[in-house]
């Protein structure tokens, strides 16, 4: 197998990557590799799955069609692969699907970390949370991390946190910066939150010299400079650092300059401002620190909570996975990863790399290093010859940085592995020309925008390498537009404005291009609920990605109201809800006022749960509910009941946990829409006919994250953190923490322009821009995604409302589109009448062991609960298999060495073998126990069940008894199936006639002799199965149940009790 | 002597040909005595299945049948040898290894092990031991042990992985002499001793039916026995090179077999639902032609059969699973799961879950505590925010009841508030305490529930028995709720059998299928990982180690299902495979690599049909009823509100705010007084700090720190109020983000002790404090005849020279004016402030007055007065509106709802269908209708 180059490819939107990794794959395969040895990762499960479906379908074609062969080996890097050898490559993939490494890059450490879990210190098993699961978690760490600190310290930790103010909701802010900042705490050391340097702090004897100094100071005569002192001495004299810099005499000292309203202030008075602002910085600097640590306190806290109880539940996040992965790593570890994986893996295909986190690329790193690794040693048992490395992405496209995506990681590769090849994508197959130039129309024009100030350079930076795109789909019907949505009225909000117009454009789309998608992307999530809301006033089906929480649906709603009551009677909301419902009917629940009904509805609801399980008790309530439902409610209902039957394994016994999880799992509406509407990070890898950005006038860089950070080196690990501090505390900060808030910023920018790239090129044929007019004040284009695109689309001047500013292409683009059928209904009558052939009578028997019919139909638990005999049932089973051993005591009786070899074959535990040996003995001796185990008795005839039954015998032939002892049957018993086994049975014989059987029962209950109440009770209890028994009997010799006698022999006291005929 | 092997053709089913096999091997004349024979199977199924067709045959053929033994191959191995020792049972086992583990420490293990449990984590050392007791069993079912890898593990993983197996080579060691100084055996030991020894015995007949996988200890035990052994292959004769010695497949022998699979047989489909739907076509085209107990349905993959037992019931089929339900989802389970949080961490939030149980309530009930104390425990933690159960605050009459009901399950719980003990002391107890909750109960067998009650109950009884019977050595020493949940593992998986009648469509696992003898077949998730099912990477056992060591490993489970899937094409009338594409969460699942065991035409076909989802026509998701749903139907609606007995004549002044935002909200909320209930409030709401911060001012307004110009002493008052406040509501125990929150709202009071000094000392006095006006009320007008009473609390009332403010404190984190508070675009969202003045003039106070906020907001430095300086045109307006709200109150406009919902009142939100595609109004047509 010839060697293959590793290469590296960026790869721009819509140009193909699948197609390039299933090409690679299946030359891969052409060359010789063994599926198990490619691994092949992407991010989701979805693009997973369509890698191997192309791979398959293109080798299935090719073995099937000529000309699907040509195509292939157009595209794969084996010209001479022959039709019969794809069928032979398809037979390989197809006969080793289970071994196929196709995955998502978090499914393969999860596999890799549950083949290490012992070595990795992971519990066993484990598990991946569920999103309910993590949440409760997490809820329980915090409650646990505020409850473990001292009042003190909690109260030290939220004052710096919430940086000084008393803002009421400690839960929010703790959950907050947990949310916000535990994957970052999870990248780094306490030594990088300990990076601030903390200047000295003037003693505060100076610190009182020099305000004073300040306010006797001779200052220029006017009013603004004294007006000035006087706020900035206020500031001081509270220690308001942050008031002092922020404007007077302080910021203009702070700025360098000489003036004050162009008066000079004077020489001194800048001395002692610059010793204040000194003071200023140290405070402000030792109050970020401060603050920055006791983030990190928090979050350490926090983080040790968090893994005792996940330990506990078994159950791991992604990144917990990933995370002791890296942890993990030894040297050497590549040999005994194959081992346990099963395979070596010797080829590596990573898509999306640009969305790689940096925990994730070390867990790969090892890998792609001894794959490019020219002169390494093959790996245990695996030839060396042809490993390879492949890898696609776009750092255009990284916009997962918050989740900790490092796209640098792509752009460093080539500096990191030897001999990488590099190659570009720009070639479009998605969209149409009028698209295209569009997109490329923007990004080699954005720094048309004038005003972009601290943004400037990163925008420039971003254009510069920008690759002019093209497509292969010149003759595709497209259309650009920029539009501004319509002027509101005064007092309305402009986005409430666009956002309505751009739902009534949205409508009218869906009138002109039927049958089109529509992609409507957002950058924020509110928005996505905002537009959903106008779209459905407008009665234009539309459904958010993933799915809304089923709580969209009145009936839902109230079955949920149902649940709401059974948990908490006293909601009275709930049980007006109820009671006004077309539930109250069939629930007999008419008024929410009676206390009393409400209990019992309440204890019912709860009883149903617990008893049929969440699936079964609201298909109930939902079948109640279903005839006062319209087609969408019904068909959430079903979707409710599906989501119960799902929850059952989490079920608890508080119905607002299932409320919670109901609230928090989306489920796609299966009244589907064409208008889908998602954030655009939701509409990564998606495409539309129609994209429609209604939201672009969001800041570029909108609300800060809460910390910025430092990293040596792209794929150096973060060593420094700092909070997050506006433009002004930046400007006092020492020059290696402004540099961070600038990279901050420049990241920030791109990653703005990386989303803004995402949104433009999601599009197939048409692309709407809409943007808020410009208001009265505009002075200059917005630092918004809008301001960026009418920079680059329009002239940049002031845009009116309602005002097409930038088009290209058709408006009527839709026109030249074949005539797509409305879209199919969904649903399909399921009414199916099925039909089964009748069943004859008599048909399946109903299994009965007469054992199981103890105690009749009505039982008393505490009978259930008898632990008094401690070991009862062992020793049960040894005095059974004991007696087992007595065919007639007056024969041979079996020996204790017999007894005892019986005894070793049981389970004994907790029982004195010899004791209960000696006890056996005692049994034997019992007049009640020995006589029926004699032939005597039957021969002696001196019992007077065994008169009765003889006397209705005829004959005089002399009496035999027959024994057997354990006797199995299985006879049928009118519908059921009886089936078990006889303690002892006595077959009596006149001469060779069976006339009689006489069935013994040994029970080893714990009673006494004299306690004949207690015997009775268990005599009763006992009675239903002796009865099966004589039936099985009857059966199977066919006697008359009048002949067969039964008895209950209770060894342990000893007492021996008929049970005579039921007549 | 070998093994006899016995040929039954497969083309009609295994059992049936058995018994007809047996019937001419055993009959004489009318008796048919199997007493001595031992039929085995792989699974328990079949054998119940084989004695209902000989009570059938004995029955048709007038033969006495005495049974045979039926076991399955798992048990049969104790039936060929003497055990010289007791068993160890399965806890016994476990616990040794976990001492095992234990006595070779902490060194021992790394780096194998990263860090063995802790000490107290009895859950984890459970689950550890779990994972060596199956790697134990299934090696020692070929006849391994660790040693044994050890030695061979060096050709495969390097000398890493052998020193692991060196390791575990030692737990096992000290493992089997820890079970020998009980005096005890491990089973699977003593299988392999037998072998060695020769030992295996039986005078009986052994019948082998198509166990066509048995494990290496099970063919050698067998081979001794040979002579009485006959082994029954359901394969033609002709295939008989396929088959070892012992009627078992030979794996290499089968991975080429072609299947004989056709395009009708199989059918494609996406999800779970669409499995179910597959199901249902298929039983429709079958048009009458079989009876249900001739037609079953195989579920490989387990998950499916909820969704398939729905569906069938939805169409008037009657299906079983053989498992009803588990254990843990059985009350008795739930009540000691729920006992087990309550003594593991005795939070609030434990005992109000344990007090939801119907068992617990139940038995309050029958002790003369029925009434609502539920909906007083909600109350009384919104009040309190208790962190735990039993500690009381607040007025003794406001909880009696409640310490009654925690006094009673103290007194039940109280036994298991004991230090750690030995795990066979806590059966007592704990069975004591499902005594007291069930003891008295008369249980039915009809009662499906009360059926489930009693095999829960019979279970854990059993499950306790034998922690009785723990040898003293391995008895761990435990904390009460660590013997709960040992108990809770030991019988969570068991299952309870569902109920069986005769008109049942069965689903069976894929296991049983072979032997089943069903006319008709649908089998679902044929998707490889089911069929067949494949380990590749392990923690112990790769698939490649697995080969070497000549363990189960893939090949020999794909051939056990190769030949399984032969027998069933050529067995069943009616064969029909469902594959699915996509597991329930949405997972792309692959097909069985067993459809493509075939030519490679068909095999492209199949590939491109399965994996290009384009080319197959995706069939719809169905939704059950919606295609049978008249689009006419009426929709739910929104309740139209019921006239009221007597208009609303008296008036809440912040009610006008609701009722300007929704005069259908404010009526639940005002005229009907609904309120919402929950008890899961993690520290205060906005309500509770509010009150918080008022009741706090309220005192300081009538205290005698009120007229202090200096902010010392009004801190230490407004302190000393807040901490007797806080004492007094919430005591030592409550919530710990409360702590945190009482000095977030001293921040806040320190701020107003700032501003309330100067305030005094720039001449301001408080002159009322929360005053509701004077003795004649404040109204407003309806007509001639009617007024409405204005209710109300001005929080306090300044005073200076005559001069007069009124103020309502504000504490939301935001501070926000009067202004932005009453009015928005011009027009008023709320009346409070001039409202107030009119409660103000019953006070006497006539001459204009200031009104405003004290706003105590987040930000500290904003903590003072925000005047709200309307005009008298506008303060006239308001007053104007409001006489026009409360008329329209009076009169009863209460309908429709507003939409878009308003921000406030959102607890009724599910009532108006807020968060509906649609909010639908009492009286009007649904959505669907007009489309
Ligand atoms: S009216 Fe005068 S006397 Fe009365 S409280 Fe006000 S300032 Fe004091």
């Amino acid at each position: 197998m010839s060697s293959v180059r590793h290469v590296l490819i960026s790869a721009s939107a819509g140009t193909g990557k699948t197609f390039q990794l299933s090409n690679r794959y299946i030359s891969l395969l052409a060359r010789g590799a063994s599926p198990d040895q490619i691994l092949a990762t992407t991010f989701t499960r979805k693009a997973a799955g369509e890698i191997l479906d192309r791979v398959v379908v293109r080798l299935a074609e090719a073995t099937l069609s000529a000309d699907r062969h040509q195509e292939l080996i157009a595209h794969v890097d084996a010209p001479c692969l022959s039709q019969d050898a794809c069928a032979q490559l398809l037979e390989q993939v197809l006969r080793q699907v289970h071994r196929l490494r196709i995955s998502t890059l978090d499914a393969f450490f999860a596999q890799l970390a549950g083949s290490f879990s012992l070595e990795l210190g992971l519990p066993t098993p484990w598990r991946i949370m569920e999103a309910l699961q993590e949440k409760y978690l997490r809820s329980e760490a915090i409650e646990l991390t505020l409850q473990e600190n001292t009042h003190q310290d909690a109260q030290r930790l939220v004052h710096l946190m919430a940086k000084g103010t008393a803002l009421r909701s400690v839960s929010d802010l703790v959950r907050g910066t947990v949310q916000e900042l535990y994957d970052l705490y999870l990248e780094t050391d306490a030594a990088a939150w300990q990076q601030i340097p903390q200047p000295r702090l003037l003693p505060s004897g100076e610190l009182a010299e020099l305000i004073e100094a300040l306010r006797t100071a001779d200052l220029p005569v006017d009013k603004r400079f004294e007006n000035a002192r006087a706020r900035d001495l206020d500031a001081a004299a509270v220690s308001d650092w942050e008031a002092f810099i922020g404007g007077g005499l302080a910021a203009k000292v702070l700025e360098q300059e000489s003036t004050y309203y162009r008066k000079p202030i004077p020489a001194d008075v800048v001395k002692i401002y610059r010793r204040l602002i000194d003071q200023a910085k140290a405070v402000l600097l030792d109050q970020m620190a401060r603050q920055t640590q006791a983030t990190y306190e928090l979050l350490d806290k926090f983080h040790a909570l968090y893994a005792r109880l996940k330990h506990r539940a078994r159950a791991l996040g992604f990144e917990d996975v990933t995370r002791a992965l890296v942890a993990g790593q030894r040297p050497g570890d590549l040999a005994r990863q194959h081992f346990r994986l099963d395979a070596p893996i010797e080829h590596l295909l990573l898509d999306e790399f640009q969305d790689t986190s940096l925990p994730q690329w070390r867990v790969l790193e090892p890998l792609a290093r001894f794959i490019t690794a020219a002169n390494s040693p093959p790996a245990a048992g695996a030839h060396r010859a042809g490993a390879s490395f492949f890898c696609v992405g776009d750092t255009k496209q990284a916009i997962y940085a918050w989740r900790g995506g490092k796209a640098d990681i792509f752009d460093a590769l080539p500096a990191e592995l030897p001999d990488l090849t590099q190659e570009s994508l720009t070639t479009s197959f998605r969209s149409a020309p009028a698209v295209i130039e569009t997109v490329n129309r923007v990004f080699s024009q954005l720094t048309r925008h004038g005003h972009l100030e601290r943004f400037h350079e990163p925008v420039a930076a971003w254009c510069a390498k920008f690759p002019q795109h093209t497509t292969a789909r010149q003759g595709l019907p497209g259309y650009a537009e920029l539009w501004s949505a319509p002027d509101g009225e005064a007092g309305d909000s402009p986005d409430d404005v666009k956002l309505a117009a751009a739902a009534g454009r949205i409508a009218e789309l869906t009138r002109s291009a039927p049958g089109c998608s529509i992609g409507v992307l957002t950058r924020r999530n509110a928005v996505v609920s905002q537009l959903i809301y106008e779209l459905r006033r407008r009665r234009v089906p539309a459904s958010e990605e993933g799915g809304n929480p089923l709580t969209d649906s009145a009936a839902v709603q109230l079955v949920l109201s149902l649940l709401k009551l059974a948990d908490h009677p006293g909601d009275t909301v709930a049980r007006f809800h109820v009671a006004r419902s077309p539930l109250a009917t069939p629930l007999a629940y008419p008024d929410h006022r009676d206390d009393a009904r409400t209990l019992a509805l309440a204890r019912l609801v709860r009883v149903r749960l617990l008893h049929d399980g969440y699936g079964r008790a609201l298909e109930q309530w939902a079948e109640l509910l279903e005839p006062n439902c319209q087609r969408r409610d019904v068909s959430r209902l079903e979707q409710l009941v599906d989501l119960a039957y799902g929850y059952q394994p989490l079920a608890t016994l508080r119905t607002s946990d299932f409320l919670r999880y109901v609230e928090l799992e989306r489920v796609a509406d299966p009244t589907a829409a064409d208008v889908r509407v998602m954030t655009v990070h939701q509409a990564k890898g998606l495409q539309f006919d129609i994209v429609v950005l209604p939201d672009l006038d969001a800041q570029l860089v909108g609300q800060s994250d809460a910390c910025v950070v430092g990293q040596s080196s792209p794929t150096g690990p973060i060593d420094r953190v700092c909070l997050y501090r506006n433009a002004s505390i930046q400007k006092l900060l020492p020059a290696e923490l402004q540099r961070l808030f600038e990279a901050y910023t420049r990241q920030s920018m791109e990653e703005a322009l990386c989303v803004l790239y995402v949104s433009l090129t999601r599009a197939i044929h048409a692309l709407y821009m809409i943007v808020r007019p410009s208001t009265s004040s505009e002075r200059n284009l917005p630092r918004t995604s809008a301001g960026l695109l009418r920079a680059a689309l329009t002239d940049g001047q002031p845009l009116p409302g309602d005002v097409v500013a930038y088009q290209h292409g058709d408006p009527q683009w839709y026109a030249q589109l074949p005539r797509r059928p409305p879209a199919a209904s969904t649903e399909v009558a399921v009414d199916r009448h099925i039909e089964l052939a009748p069943l004859p009578d008599h048909l399946q028997l109903e299994w009965t062991s007469p054992s199981q019919l103890e105690g009749g139909h009505r039982i008393r638990a505490d009978r259930l609960l008898d632990l008094s005999g401690g070991a009862g049932a062992a020793r049960g089973t040894l005095i059974h298999a004991w007696f087992e051993q007595i065919t007639w005591l007056d024969d041979n009786p079996p020996t204790h060495n017999s007894l005892r070899r019986i005894a070793h074959g049981l389970d004994t535990a907790g029982l004195d073998v010899e004791q209960q040996l000696a006890a056996f003995d005692s049994m034997l001796q019992m007049d009640d126990v020995a006589a029926v185990l004699r032939r005597s008795f039957y021969q002696s005839s001196g019992d007077p069940d065994l008169q009765q039954c003889l006397a209705a015998t005829c004959g005089s032939e002399a009496v035999r008894a027959e024994v057997f002892t354990e006797r199995r049957f299985a006879v049928r018993d009118g519908q059921h199936l009886l089936s078990g086994v006889i303690d002892r049975l006595v077959l009596i014989y006149r001469g060779t006639q069976l006339v009689a059987a006489d069935i013994i029962d040994y029970k080893t209950d714990a009673a006494r002799r004299e306690d004949t109440d207690r015997l009775d009770e268990l005599w009763a209890y006992y009675r239903p199965q002796i009865e099966a028994y004589r039936r099985a009997v009857a059966t199977m010799f066919r006697l008359p149940q009048t002949q067969i006698m039964a008895r209950l022999l209770f060894v342990t006291p000893g007492v021996r009790r008929d049970v005579p005929m039921h007549r | 002597m070998p093994i006899r092997r016995t040929f039954l053709d497969w083309t009609r089913p295994a059992l049936p040909a058995v018994v007809e096999y047996l019937r001419q091997h055993y009959a004489r004349r009318d008796t048919w005595d199997l007493d001595q024979v031992v039929l085995v199977f792989p699974g328990a199924r079949a054998g119940r299945r084989v004695l209902e067709l000989l009570v059938e045959q004995a029955a048709g053929h007038q033969l006495q049948l005495r049974p045979p033994s039926v076991c399955t191959v798992g048990v049969l191995p104790e039936l060929l040898y003497e055990s010289k020792r007791p068993f160890a049972n399965d806890l016994v086992q476990r616990l040794a290894w976990i001492k095992a583990l234990q006595e070779l420490g902490p060194e021992a293990c790394r780096p194998h092990i990263h860090q063995l449990p802790d000490a107290n984590d009895h859950d984890q050392w459970l689950e550890l031991a779990a994972l060596l007791e199956r790697l134990h069993r299934e090696l020692a079912a070929d006849a391994l042990d660790f040693g044994r890898v050890a030695e061979r593990g060096r050709e495969l993983g390097g000398p890493a992985e052998a020193d692991r197996w060196q390791y575990l080579h030692r737990v096992q060691e000290r493992y089997l002499a820890i079970l020998d100084e009980l005096e005890l055996w491990d089973r699977q030991t003593a299988r392999l001793f037998a072998i060695a020894q020769h030992e295996c015995r039986t005078d009986r007949e052994i019948v082998l039916v198509a166990t066509s996988d048995m494990n290496l200890a099970m063919r050698r035990m067998l081979d001794q026995v040979g002579d009485r052994v006959t082994a029954i292959v359901h394969a033609p004769a002709e295939w008989a090179e396929r088959f070892d010695a012992h009627g078992c497949v030979i794996p290499d022998a089968w991975q080429d077999v072609p299947i004989p699979l056709t395009a009708p047989q199989l059918r494609l489909v996406e999800g779970p639902a669409e499995q179910a739907d597959a199901v249902l076509d298929v039983l429709a085209s079958y048009a009458g032609r079989y009876r249900a107990d001739e037609v079953v349905i195989g579920v490989p993959d387990e998950q499916l059969v909820p969704l398939l037992l729905r569906r069938l019931a939805h169409v008037g089929l009657a299906a079983r699973w053989v498992v009803d339900k588990t254990l843990r989802e059985t009350a008795p389970y739930r009540l000691l799961e729920a006992l087990a949080g309550v003594l593991r961490r005795g939070r609030f939030a434990d005992f109000a879950a344990l007090l939801r149980h119907p068992d617990v309530s139940d038995w309050l009930a029958a002790q003369g505590f029925a009434d609502p104390w539920l909906v007083e425990l909600d109350a009384y933690y919104r009040r309190h925010l208790p962190t735990r159960f039993g500690h009381w605050e607040g007025d003794v009459q406001e909880h009696a009841r409640l310490r009654e009901v925690a006094a009673r399950l103290q007194a039940v719980v109280q036994p298991l508030d004991a230090p750690a003990a030995a795990l066979s002391d806590w059966a007592g107890p704990i069975v004591q305490l499902l005594r007291t909750f069930y003891g008295q109960r008369e249980l039915l067998r009809d009662d499906p529930d009360e059926r489930r009650t009693v095999k829960a109950l019979s279970e854990l009884r059993a499950a306790l028995e034998l922690w009785q019977r723990l040898p003293p050595p391995v008895a761990p020493v435990l904390t009460a709720s660590q013997a709960f949940e040992q108990l809770l593992r030991d019988v969570a998986d068991a299952q309870l059998p569902a109920a069986q009648t005769p008109d049942q469509i069965e689903l069976l696992g894929w296991l049983e299928l072979p032997l089943d003898t069903a006319r008709a077949l649908i089998v679902t998730s044929f998707n490889d990982g089911c069929v067949p099912t494949s380990v590749n990477a392990d923690l112990f056992l790769p698939d490649a180690l697995r080969r070497q060591l000549e363990l189960l490993d893939n090949r020999r489970r794909y051939a056990r299902d190769a030949y399984a899937l032969s027998v069933l094409c050529a067995a069943r009338e009616d064969l029909t495979l469902v594959v699915a594409r996509q597991s329930a969460e949405h997972d792309p699942l692959l097909p069985s690599r067993l459809l493509f065991a075939t030519d490679r035409q068909t095999m492209a076909e199949r590939a491109r049909a399965f994996f290009g989802r384009e080319t197959t026509a995706v069939p719809p998701r169905s939704v059950r009823h919606t295609a049978a749903v008249p689009p006419q139907r009426a929709a739910l609606a929104v309740p139209r509100p019921a006239r009221l007995a007597q208009p609303l004549t008296t008036l809440s002044v912040t009610a006008f705010r609701s009722y300007l935002a929704c005069p259908y909200r404010f009526y639940l909320r005002h005229a009907l007084g609904l309120v919402p209930a929950d008890d899961d409030a993690e520290e205060l709401g906005p309500d509770m700090f509010g009150t918080l911060l008022h009741e706090v001012l309220r005192e300081f307004g009538t205290s005698a720190a009120r007229t202090e110009t200096d902010a010392g002493p009004i801190r230490r008052f407004l302190h000393d109020a807040l901490n007797r406040y806080v004492t007094r509501q919430f005591g030592a125990d409550h919530l710990p983000a409360l702590a945190v929150q009482v000095v977030q709202a001293r921040m806040r009071l320190d701020a107003f002790a700032q501003w309330q000094a100067q305030r005094t000392s720039e001449g301001w006095l408080i002159e009322y404090v929360e005053t509701s006006g004077g003795a004649s009320p404040a109204c407003l007008p309806i007509d001639a005849r009617t007024n409405v009473t204005l209710k109300g609390r001005i929080d306090r009332i300044d005073c200076r020279d005559g001069q007069r403010a009124i103020f309502d404190y504000k504490t939301g984190d935001a501070a926000k004016s009067p202004r932005e508070t009453h009015l928005k675009a011009g027009k008023w969202i709320d009346l409070q402030l001039p409202l107030y003045v009119l409660l103000a003039k019953t006070l006497g106070i006539t001459e204009p007055v200031e009104l405003g906020y004290i706003l105590l907001p987040k930000d500290v430095a904003k903590v003072g007065a925000s005047m709200a300086e309307w005009t008298e045109p506008e303060l006239a307006e308001a007053i104007a509106v409001a006489t026009d709200v409360a008329r329209r109150i009076y009169h009863q406009q209460f309908w429709p709802p507003t939409y878009p919902p308003p921000e406030m009142l959102t607890e009724f939100s599910a009532i108006c269908q807020d968060q509906t595609f649609h909010p639908l109004l009492s009286g009007e047509a649904g959505p669907e209708a007009e489309a």
